[in-house]
């Protein structure tokens, strides 16, 4: 049920836009469970012919999982990869846009699947899996590739002192890009019943963000790029009968905002009821889940 | 008298040593710490006979892991210090010992870095604990330099009771001066180390004396 609008128009909201930019976890599944009502929104969705894009920071999954997802989960057999925009493809495309293949190299801390999602891209890095310690003496001989141009840095459950220095000294002593897929500050799994919060991206990149003094370039939302980048790449949007839905103020809506778009927040993530009446900006709709958009 | 065992070449071993006598003073019977920290602040803490476990290497776990993930209940305490072998996996658990079971968190310090060489810093325990530190929203109770739990520790160890009578000899504004201020102590900086006289100047947290080095103590 849609629980608060700001809209004034009588169109049911699925009339209102042509574009439905939606985020992934939270919104369509929970832990490969799919959320109340997800099936319907996205078989009207599908049946009035809209155009739907997922847009998701989590880069621990490849496109072609998520696709899975969606026929297994969701029953959607056929959503073309163009639409399924993870940070990684953001940044892959990023990257590719920019890079010199032939001499530029990419120091990669990430998840497997965050480099799956380059190889496809075609951008070769190094630096993911596990990286012994280096002592003082180790580092004082270490030598800076300088051909690394580029830093990437995401949630890495292998992240470590030593990820750290070789990350910090190719920013300080190359001048390489200090890129950041997201911001996340935490991420959920599931926990008996609930959810278990724990530490996301924003906790890999604190450490390295500290020590460098250069702003690090966002890919993923809030900041508006992948909304620019999906232009760019594929062909306008009409940004007036768009529409972004996801269970995040700080990240979904935050991004709606700055691209100019409307926002519609789900109760079944990330914010609770509770927190709504707190934020410093209304989304358009509040409602307990996607399938609000069919009211 | 003089601190002198806080001086540069035993300043990590007295910040281990002060944070095993603080924790075992805090533990009660049974209960342990899941530590983060080097080989040498392990032995220092089993010295003290503080109990501890998630020493070491950890097996990385992706995010599903952790749904699974079971704590020891016995644990009461995290402790951070400088952990070479510190993962997001690691600092993941040490998270969850604090914000989901309620464990209090301790940390060695919080020097975000330390000088290599003229040229390259390398990251401090400040850096590598920054993680937990963001997702937390705070660096937990710090036991060394600055701190002046630091200094009630040593003075409690040492019999120390005049604070009148007590000297802090250092080279570093940001951690022995600093420290010395906080704990309400006179310091003296040595412009033998990382301070020169400018250094003095343009810090807010100045030093009851400046000698050129501890030859002039005399």
């Amino acid at each position: 049920a849609v629980v608060s609008t700001q809209s004034t128009g009588a169109k049911g909201i699925i009339d209102q836009f042509s574009t439905f930019l939606i985020d992934c976890d939270g919104v369509l599944w929970t832990s490969e469970k799919a959320v109340k009502g997800a099936r319907r929104a996205l078989d009207a969705l599908v049946k009035a012919e809209k155009r739907v894009i997922l847009v998701t920071n989590n880069c621990g999954r490849t496109v072609s999982s998520i696709q899975r997802m969606m026929d297994e989960i969701l029953g959607i057999p056929d959503i073309p990869k163009r639409d399924v925009i993870t940070s990684g493809v953001a940044t892959a495309i990023y990257l590719k846009n920019r890079m010199n293949i032939e001499k530029e190299k990419v120091y990669l801390i990430a998840q497997d699947a965050f480099s799956k999602t380059l190889d496809d891209y075609g951008i070769s890095h190094f630096g993911l899996g596990p990286q012994p310690f280096r002592n003082t003496v180790e580092w004082g001989e270490f030598e800076v590739d300088p051909s690394v141009k580029y830093v990437v840095v995401s949630l890495d459950p292998d992240f470590n002192h030593s990820k750290l220095t070789e990350a910090y000294l190719y920013i300080t002593e190359n001048n390489a890009e200090y890129i950041v897929p997201d911001v996340d500050m935490f991420y959920s799994c599931k926990r008996g019943d609930g959810t278990r919060k724990i530490p996301g991206t924003h906790s890999v990149q604190a450490g390295l963000s500290a020590m460098v003094e250069k702003a690090p370039t966002p890919i993923g939302k809030p900041s508006r790029f992948i909304f620019d980048m999906i232009q760019e790449e594929y062909g306008p949007l009409d940004g007036g009968r768009t529409l972004m839905i996801g269970d995040s103020y700080e990240t979904d809506m935050k991004f709606g905002f700055n691209c100019g778009i409307a926002t519609a927040l789900v109760l079944s993530g990330n914010a609770k009821k509770e927190d709504v009446e707190g934020f410093e900006r209304q989304p358009d709709f509040v409602m307990d889940d996607i399938s609000g958009i069919l009211d | 008298a003089a601190l002198g065992h806080t001086g540069k070449s035993s300043g990590i071993n007295a910040e281990y040593g002060a944070c095993a006598m603080y924790m075992r003073h805090q533990l009660k019977e049974g209960e342990k710490i899941f530590l983060m920290g080097s080989n040498g602040f392990s032995s220092v803490l089993k010295e003290c006979g503080v109990e501890a476990v998630g020493h070491g290497v950890h097996e990385p776990m992706d995010l599903h892991s952790f749904s699974t993930f079971q704590p020891d209940p016995t644990v009461k305490f995290v402790v951070g210090g400088f952990d070479p072998q510190l993962t997001h996996t690691k600092m993941t658990k040490a998270f969850i010992y604090v914000r989901e079971f309620g464990a209090e968190y301790i940390c060695t310090n919080q020097d975000l870095v330390c000088p290599l060489s003229s040229s390259r810093l390398l990251p401090g325990t400040g850096a590598v604990l920054a993680g937990l530190t963001a997702a937390l929203g705070h660096t937990g109770k710090v036991i060394g330099k600055p701190s002046p739990i630091f200094f009630d520790i040593v003075a409690r160890e040492h019999g120390i009771t005049d604070k009148s009578r007590v000297l802090m000899v250092g080279d570093n504004l940001l951690t022995d001066i600093q420290f010395a201020a906080n704990s309400g102590i006179d310091s003296a900086v040595v412009y033998t180390g990382v301070t020169k006289p400018k250094d003095v100047t343009e810090s807010a947290v100045k030093p009851t004396y400046c000698l050129n080095s501890v030859a002039e103590l005399l």
